[in-house]
C-alpha cells in the first residue's frame, strides 16, 4: 500500500500537504479582521436563537400539557348527562411540540395548535399562532435552522470567494502551481481550511444545543431519536459542503474576486430566498387548493348530496328499511335498538367518508405540493434541506397530519362508543318509558341520563409521532437530491480547479 | 507652469515626500528619475490633487491645486503608465468623452479623428472597442486626449514602460510636439536613455527627496547613468 | 457637463450585458409577483364568494318555502303560524316563519372587500379570513377560523410584489451599484476622468442619478403595468391614491439602497469589500433586524395562550349551563328537533342567554389578545426605524389594505353589525311576530365602510418620514465621506 503511494508522482505525502494548505488558509482567515466580526455575529445570533427556541419550547409544552390535563378533566367530569350530549360537549386535543422544535419550529406556527373533537363534525385544527402576531413575523423566524440555512452559506461564501480568484489576482497561484502543488490537493486543502473555520463557529453552538437538550430534559418522542439528531447534523454538514465546494468552484473560474463574490451572493439569495417562495408558487399553480370558503361549501354540498352514489338521506332510509326488515317491525319505535342513536351513528359514518375524502384529499394535495418543492431542490439546495430539517425535527406536515389523524381517530372512537352505548341502553329505557305512560315531558326521566363514569370508556387522545422509517420514506427524494448536490458540487469544483486559468483577466 | 514648494506627504507616519521643491516652465520636459517608492508617483498625484498634501503646496499656472481643483485641472493632462479607458467604448468614443469632460465641446467628428490620426492610430482601429487594444494603442489614445485638451501642463507617470522601442520612440516624438506647443511636461520614468533624449531637465529622487537636478544638454548618457547609480547606493 | 456625464454613464451601463439581465430579471420578478398576488387575491375572493353564495342559497330556500306557505295559507284564508325551531326543514309550517331560526340559519356573510391594489401584497390575508358569517350566535368561533393554505407555503411566504420590492429590488440595485466608483478606481479610469475639471461628488452623483433614473423609471413602468393587469377599481380616486403612495414609498426605498451603495463606495474600499459590506447590510436590514424585532415583540408581549382561552370558555360554558340549563335543556340544545313545540321559544331564549354568558365570560381574554397585539404593534412601530425593510412592510401593508389596522376595523364593524343583526331578529322573535317573505328584503346587510385614505396616510406617515430622514442622513454621510476619498491608492 505504502509502496503504491510512494511510487506515485507526489513528492510529499498527500495528507500533510493538504494539511499545510489548510493551515495556511486558516491562518489567513484568522488574520482577516472580517472573520472575527462575522463569526462573532453569527455565534451570538445562533446562541440567542437556540435560547429563544428553548424558552419557547418549554413555555409551549408547559401550556400544552396543562391545557390537555384541564380539558381531559373537564370532559371526564362533565357531570351526569345523556351520553350523546357528552359527545357534543366533546374534548380538545392540543398539539405537543416536537422535541427538536427548539431548533427548527418548522410549520408549527402556521398550523392550528388544537382540535375540537365533537359529535357530528370533524373540525380543522384552529388557533394558528402566526395569526396572533404582528405582520413582522412574516419576515421569518429566528431559530437555529434559519441561521444555519441562511447565514451559514453566506459565511462560507465570505470566507471562500477569494480562495482562488484572490490568489490569482495577487499572482500567488502562479507561484504555487509553478512549484508543483497538485491542483486537487490545493482544492482539498482550501476546503479543509475554510471548513475548519466554519466548524469553529458552528461547533460550539452544537455543543450548546446538546447542553440545552440535556438541561431542558427533553424526552425524546418517536423512535430513533439519536438517529434523527445524527442525520439532522449530517444534512446540515452536507449543506455546508455544497456551498463550500460551489464557492471554491466559482472562485476558481471567476475572472476576479468581486465577480466570484457577486455570482455566489446571487446564488445564495436565489437558493435561500427566491426559490423557496418561487417553489411554493409553482406548487400552488400545479396543485391548487381551495380557500376555506370554497372548501366548506363543497364539503357541505357533499354532505347533502353524497359522493356520487345515492344521497345520504336515501342511504339512511335504506338502512332504516333494512333494520325494519331484519327485526320484522313496522315502526322504528318498535325496534329493540334505539333508532335515533343508530341513525346518528349511520350519518356519522357517512360523514367519515366525506371528511376523509376532503381532508385527506387536502392533506394529499399539500404533500404533493411539498414533494414537488423537494424536486425543485435540484435548482436550490436550500429546498430539500428545509424539508429534511422540518421532518427530522418533527415540525413538518407529516407530524401535523399524524396529530390531526390521532385527534380524529379519538373523536370517531368517542362518538362510536357513545352512540353504541346509547343504542343499547336507550332501547330498554324507551321500552320502560312506553310501559310507564304517565311520564311527563317536563320530567328528566324522559331522556336517558348516564353517570359521567360512562365517558371513561373514551380513551384520551394519544398521539405518537411518525416513525423514523416513515420520515425517511417521505423525504427520500429530498435526501437523494441533497446527496446529489454534494457530489455535483465536489465534481464541479474539481473540474473548475483542473481548468483553472492562470491569466488574470 | 508646474511648481511644488516644500511639498510633503506623510502616510500613517511614513514620510513619502520630504519637502519637495520643483518647478517646470512652459516648453520644458522635466524627467523625474528614481527607484520604486522614491516619491515620483506621489508627486504626480499631488499635482492632480488625487491626494491631499500634508504641508506645502503644488501649483499649476500659479494656482494652488487644493484651492482650485477644477481650474487647475483644466490646464492639466495626465497620462499614466497604462492609459485606462472604457473597454466597452471605442477609442473614438473615449476621446470624444474625455475631450468633452475637459471642457472642449467644440470639436467636430473630423477634428477628433484628426487627433487620433496625429497620434498614429489607424482609422479602422478608432472605431473598435478599446478592450481589443494593445497597450501602445491605449497610450496613443491617451496622448490624443491630452492633445484635444490643449493642456498647458502634462503629467506623465512612466508612460513608456512596457512599450516596444518603436512605440516608445513615437511617443517621444509626440512629446516634442507638446513641447513645441509650449506645454510644461513633468514625466516620471525609469528610462535613463529616453530621459536624456527627450528631456530638458532631469531630477533624481530618493526616499522622498530631490537629490540632484541637471540639464540634459550639460551631461552625457554615461554621466547620467553614473550619477544615478551613485545616488542609489 | 452634467448631461455629458449622465449620457456617458448610461451608455456604459447599457453596454454591460449584466445590466440588461438585471433589468430583465427585475421585470420577471415583478411579473411573477403581480401574478402570484393576483392569483392569491382571486383565490380568497372565490372563497368568500362561495361562502356568500351558500348563505344566500340557504336564505333563498327559507324564503321560497315561506312564500309557498304564505300562498297556501292565503288560498285557504288561514293566517300564518310560527314554526317551532328545528334543525330540519320538515313540518307543515316552514322555519322561515320563526325569526329566531332565520337569525341563526341564514347568516349574513360579512366580507372585507379588497382594495384596488390589494393584489400588490398578501400581508396577513393568507391567515386572516376575509369574511365572517354573522348569525345571532356569538362571533367567538367564527373569529377563530383562519384561511386555509399549505402551512409550508405560509411559512415560506408569498412571492408577492411586497417581497419583490422589499427583498429583491435592493439586490438588483446593489448589483448595479456596489462597484460604481470602486471599479473605476480599480480599472484606472477614475484617475483619467478626475484629471479633468470636475469634482468627485459630481461624478458620483452622475453615477447615482443615471442608475437611479433607469431603475426608478422601470419601477414606475412595472408598477403601472401591475396596476393595469391585477389592480381593480381603476376609476376610483382611492385606488390611485393608494397606488401613488405605493409607488412613492417604493421609489424612496429604492433610493435608500442607492444611497447606501454611494456611502459604501465613498469609503474607498475595493469592489469585493464593497460587495461584502453591502451583502451584509442587506442581510442585516432585510432579514436579521426584522426577525430580531419580531422575536422581541412576541417575547415582550406574547399573545395570551389560546389554550387558556379554550379551557376558560369551557369553564364558563359549564357554569352558565349550571345557571341556565338543566340536563334536559342541554339535550335539546344539541338536538332542537326534539324540543316539544310549546317549549321552543323558552328554549331559544335560554340558549341565547347561555351564549351571551359565555361571550361575556371570555370577553376579557378576547380583549387581551387585542391589547397584546396592539402592544406588539407599538413596539414594532418604535423600532421600525432600525430597518427600512420594516418601515416598508408597514407602509406596503397599509396602502394595499392588508394591514392589521384595517382588519381590526373590519372586525369592529362586524361586531357592531352582529348587534344590529341580533336585535333585528330578537325583537321579532320575542314579540312572536311571524316572519313574512317580504321581510327577507329588509334584513340588515353588512357593508364594510372603508377608512378614509387620510387615515391610511396618517399611519404610513411615520414610516415614510423615517425613510426620508434616513435618506437625508445617508446622502449627507456619503457626500461627506466622498470629500475624504483618496483617488490614488498609496
Amino acid at each position: 500500500m505504502s509502496n503504491v503511494l510512494g511510487a506515485s508522482a507526489a513528492p510529499v505525502r498527500r495528507p500533510s500537504m493538504i494539511l499545510t494548505i489548510a493551515r495556511k488558509e486558516l491562518r489567513e482567515i484568522f488574520r482577516d479582521g472580517r472573520f472575527f466580526w462575522t463569526a462573532a455575529i453569527m455565534f451570538v445570533l445562533l446562541v440567542s436563537a437556540l435560547v429563544v427556541g428553548a424558552h419557547r419550547y418549554a413555555t409551549y409544552n408547559t401550556m400544552q400539557s396543562h391545557a390537555q390535563e384541564v380539558s381531559d378533566g373537564q370532559f371526564y367530569t362533565q357531570g351526569d348527562k345523556n351520553p350523546h350530549s357528552g359527545a357534543h360537549y366533546g374534548n380538545y386535543a392540543f398539539r405537543e411540540a416536537g422535541p427538536l422544535s427548539f431548533f427548527d419550529n418548522g410549520v408549527d406556527p402556521y398550523t392550528g395548535s388544537f382540535i375540537f373533537m365533537e359529535a357530528h363534525k370533524q373540525n380543522p385544527a384552529r388557533a394558528v399562532q402566526a395569526g396572533d402576531t404582528s405582520a413582522l413575523t412574516r419576515f421569518g423566524d429566528l431559530n437555529g435552522a434559519m441561521i444555519l440555512q441562511v447565514l451559514m452559506p453566506l459565511l462560507i461564501i465570505f470566507l471562500g470567494f477569494s480562495a482562488f480568484a484572490g490568489e490569482r489576482e495577487r499572482g500567488t497561484l502562479r507561484q504555487l502551481l509553478s512549484i508543483g502543488v497538485p491542483r486537487g490537493r490545493l482544492l482539498w486543502g482550501k476546503a479543509l481550511g475554510i471548513g475548519a473555520a466554519v466548524a469553529l463557529v458552528i461547533a460550539p453552538c452544537i455543543i450548546l444545543g446538546a447542553v440545552a437538550i440535556t438541561l431542558l430534559d427533553i424526552t425524546p418522542s418517536g423512535d430513533a431519536f439519536g438517529a434523527r439528531i445524527g442525520l439532522l447534523a449530517a444534512s446540515y454538514a452536507a449543506y455546508a459542503v455544497i456551498f463550500l465546494f460551489l464557492t471554491l468552484a466559482v472562485s476558481a473560474v471567476a475572472s476576479s474576486p468581486r465577480t466570484a463574490l457577486i455570482a455566489l451572493v446571487g446564488f445564495w439569495a436565489f437558493s435561500a430566498f427566491i426559490m423557496p417562495k418561487a417553489a411554493s408558487e409553482i406548487a400552488k399553480f400545479v396543485t391548487p387548493t381551495p380557500a376555506l370558503g370554497e372548501f366548506d361549501a363543497r364539503l357541505q354540498e357533499t354532505r347533502a348530496k353524497g359522493l356520487g352514489g345515492p344521497p345520504p338521506r336515501a342511504r339512511l332510509a335504506q338502512y332504516r328499511q333494512s333494520l325494519l326488515d331484519e327485526y320484522g317491525v313496522e315502526d322504528v319505535a318498535d325496534l329493540p335498538v334505539y333508532w335515533v342513536a343508530l341513525s346518528m351513528q349511520r350519518l356519522e359514518e357517512m360523514d367519515h367518508e366525506f371528511y376523509d375524502y376532503y381532508y385527506k384529499g387536502l392533506d394529499n394535495s399539500y404533500l404533493e405540493q411539498r414533494r414537488l418543492q423537494d424536486m425543485l431542490g435540484v435548482l436550490a439546495p436550500t429546498l430539500p434541506l428545509t424539508s429534511i430539517s422540518m421532518g427530522l425535527s418533527g415540525t413538518d406536515l407529516l407530524h401535523q397530519r399524524d396529530f390531526v389523524n390521532a385527534a380524529e381517530a379519538t373523536r370517531r372512537e368517542m362518538v362510536t362508543k357513545v352512540n353504541g352505548y346509547l343504542a343499547e341502553m336507550a332501547a330498554s329505557f324507551n321500552a320502560n318509558l312506553r310501559a310507564d305512560a304517565t311520564t311527563d315531558i317536563e320530567s328528566n326521566d324522559r331522556v336517558l341520563i348516564a353517570d359521567e363514569e360512562v365517558f371513561r370508556m373514551v380513551e384520551p387522545v394519544r398521539y405518537s409521532p411518525p416513525s423514523f422509517a416513515a420520515v425517511m420514506r417521505e423525504y427520500l427524494w429530498a435526501f437523494l437530491i441533497l446527496a446529489l448536490w454534494v457530489l455535483a458540487a465536489i465534481a464541479i469544483a474539481r473540474v473548475a480547479v483542473a481548468r483553472i486559468s492562470l491569466q488574470s483577466r | 507652469m508646474l511648481e511644488a514648494r516644500e511639498l510633503r506627504k506623510v502616510y500613517n507616519g511614513y514620510e513619502a515626500l520630504k519637502g519637495l521643491d520643483i518647478s517646470v516652465a512652459a516648453g520644458e520636459i522635466y524627467c523625474l528619475l528614481g527607484a520604486n517608492g522614491a516619491g515620483k508617483t506621489t508627486t504626480i498625484n499631488l499635482f492632480l490633487n488625487f491626494i491631499d498634501p500634508t504641508s506645502g503646496s503644488a501649483k499649476v499656472d500659479g494656482l494652488s491645486v487644493v484651492d482650485h481643483p477644477i481650474e487647475t485641472k483644466q490646464r492639466l493632462a495626465y497620462i499614466p503608465e497604462t492609459v485606462m479607458l472604457y473597454g466597452s467604448l471605442s477609442g473614438f468614443e473615449n476621446l470624444s468623452y474625455f475631450s468633452k469632460l475637459g471642457g472642449h465641446n467644440e470639436y467636430s467628428r473630423a477634428d477628433l479623428l484628426g487627433f487620433l490620426d496625429r497620434v498614429g492610430l489607424q482609422s479602422e482601429a478608432a472605431h473598435k472597442r478599446v478592450s481589443t487594444y494593445s497597450k501602445g494603442m491605449r497610450q496613443k489614445v491617451g496622448v490624443a486626449i491630452a492633445l484635444a485638451k490643449k493642456a498647458k501642463a502634462l503629467l506623465l507617470d512612466e508612460p513608456t514602460s512596457g512599450l516596444d522601442p518603436r512605440a516608445s520612440n513615437e511617443f517621444s516624438e509626440l512629446l516634442r510636439q507638446f513641447q513645441s506647443d509650449g506645454a510644461a511636461i513633468l514625466m516620471a520614468t525609469h528610462d535613463l536613455f529616453r530621459a536624456k533624449e527627450t528631456g530638458t531637465r532631469i531630477g533624481i529622487m530618493r526616499g522622498g527627496a530631490l537629490v540632484r537636478e541637471m540639464a540634459t544638454n550639460e551631461v552625457s548618457h554615461a554621466d547620467i547613468e553614473r550619477i544615478y547609480l551613485e545616488h542609489m547606493q | 457637463m452634467y448631461a455629458l456625464l449622465l449620457g456617458h454613464e448610461t451608455k456604459i451601463l447599457v453596454r454591460a450585458p449584466a445590466f440588461s439581465w438585471i433589468l430583465l430579471l427585475l421585470a420577471a420578478a415583478v411579473a411573477i409577483g403581480a401574478w402570484a398576488g393576483g392569483t392569491h387575491l382571486a383565490r380568497i375572493e372565490r372563497g368568500a364568494a362561495y361562502a356568500t353564495q351558500d348563505a344566500l342559497a340557504d336564505r333563498e330556500k327559507l324564503r321560497s318555502d315561506l312564500e309557498g306557505y304564505e300562498q297556501r295559507m292565503a288560498a285557504r284564508g288561514e293566517s300564518v303560524q310560527i314554526a317551532a325551531y328545528s334543525h330540519s326543514q320538515r313540518g307543515a309550517v316552514p322555519q322561515g316563519t320563526n325569526a329566531g331560526s332565520v337569525g341563526l340559519k341564514a347568516p349574513e356573510i360579512a366580507v372585507l372587500p379588497a382594495t384596488g391594489i390589494q393584489a400588490f401584497a398578501v400581508g396577513q390575508s393568507d391567515l386572516l379570513l376575509s369574511y365572517v358569517p354573522v348569525t345571532t350566535a356569538g362571533l367567538t368561533t367564527a373569529l377563530q377560523a383562519s384561511e386555509m393554505g399549505n402551512p409550508v407555503d405560509l411559512k415560506r411566504g408569498p412571492f408577492d410584489l411586497s417581497f419583490v420590492v422589499i427583498f429583491l429590488l435592493p439586490i438588483f440595485i446593489l448589483a448595479i451599484s456596489y462597484d460604481m466608483l470602486s471599479s473605476e478606481k480599480e480599472r484606472g479610469t477614475l484617475a483619467m476622468v478626475l484629471a479633468n475639471p470636475l469634482s468627485l461628488s459630481k461624478l458620483m452623483s452622475s453615477k447615482l442619478v443615471s442608475r437611479a433614473l433607469i431603475i426608478l423609471t422601470v419601477i414606475v413602468a412595472l408598477g403601472l403595468g401591475s396596476l393595469v393587469t391585477v389592480g381593480s377599481a381603476l376609476g376610483s380616486a382611492d385606488t390611485w391614491t393608494r397606488f401613488g403612495l405605493w409607488l412613492a414609498s417604493t421609489l424612496l426605498y429604492a433610493v435608500f439602497w442607492f444611497l447606501l451603495s454611494v456611502l459604501v463606495n465613498a469609503l474607498g474600499r475595493n469592489s469585493a469589500t464593497n460587495g461584502i459590506i453591502l451583502a451584509g447590510a442587506w442581510l442585516a436590514f432585510v432579514v436579521v433586524t426584522p426577525t430580531l424585532v419580531s422575536v422581541w415583540a412576541t417575547t415582550a408581549y406574547p399573545a395570551p395562550s389560546r389554550f387558556d382561552f379554550i379551557t376558560a370558555s369551557r369553564a364558563a360554558q359549564t357554569e352558565s349551563e349550571g345557571n341556565f340549563m338543566r340536563e334536559l335543556d342541554q339535550y335539546y340544545y344539541d338536538h332542537v328537533e326534539y324540543v316539544p313545540s310549546e317549549r321552543v321559544n323558552d328554549f331559544l331564549s335560554v340558549t341565547r342567554a347561555k351564549n351571551e354568558a359565555v361571550d361575556r365570560a371570555v370577553a376579557p381574554l378576547w380583549a387581551q389578545f387585542r391589547t397584546q397585539l396592539v402592544k406588539q404593534d407599538e413596539l414594532v412601530a418604535r423600532f421600525q426605524f432600525l430597518s427600512p425593510a420594516i418601515m416598508m412592510q408597514r407602509v406596503l401593508n397599509d396602502v394595499t389594505g392588508v394591514s392589521a389596522a384595517r382588519y381590526q376595523r373590519f372586525v369592529d364593524q362586524v361586531q357592531t353589525f352582529r348587534e344590529e343583526w341580533t336585535s333585528y331578529f330578537t325583537r321579532r322573535f320575542l314579540t312572536e311576530q311571524a316572519m313574512r317573505s317580504s321581510d327577507f328584503n329588509t334584513f340588515p346587510s353588512f357593508r364594510y365602510v372603508e377608512e378614509p385614505i387620510g387615515a391610511v396616510m396618517k399611519r404610513a406617515l411615520p414610516s415614510i418620514a423615517g425613510i426620508v430622514v434616513i435618506l437625508v442622513v445617508l446622502a449627507a454621510g456619503a457626500f461627506a465621506a466622498l470629500r475624504r476619498y483618496q483617488v490614488a491608492a498609496r
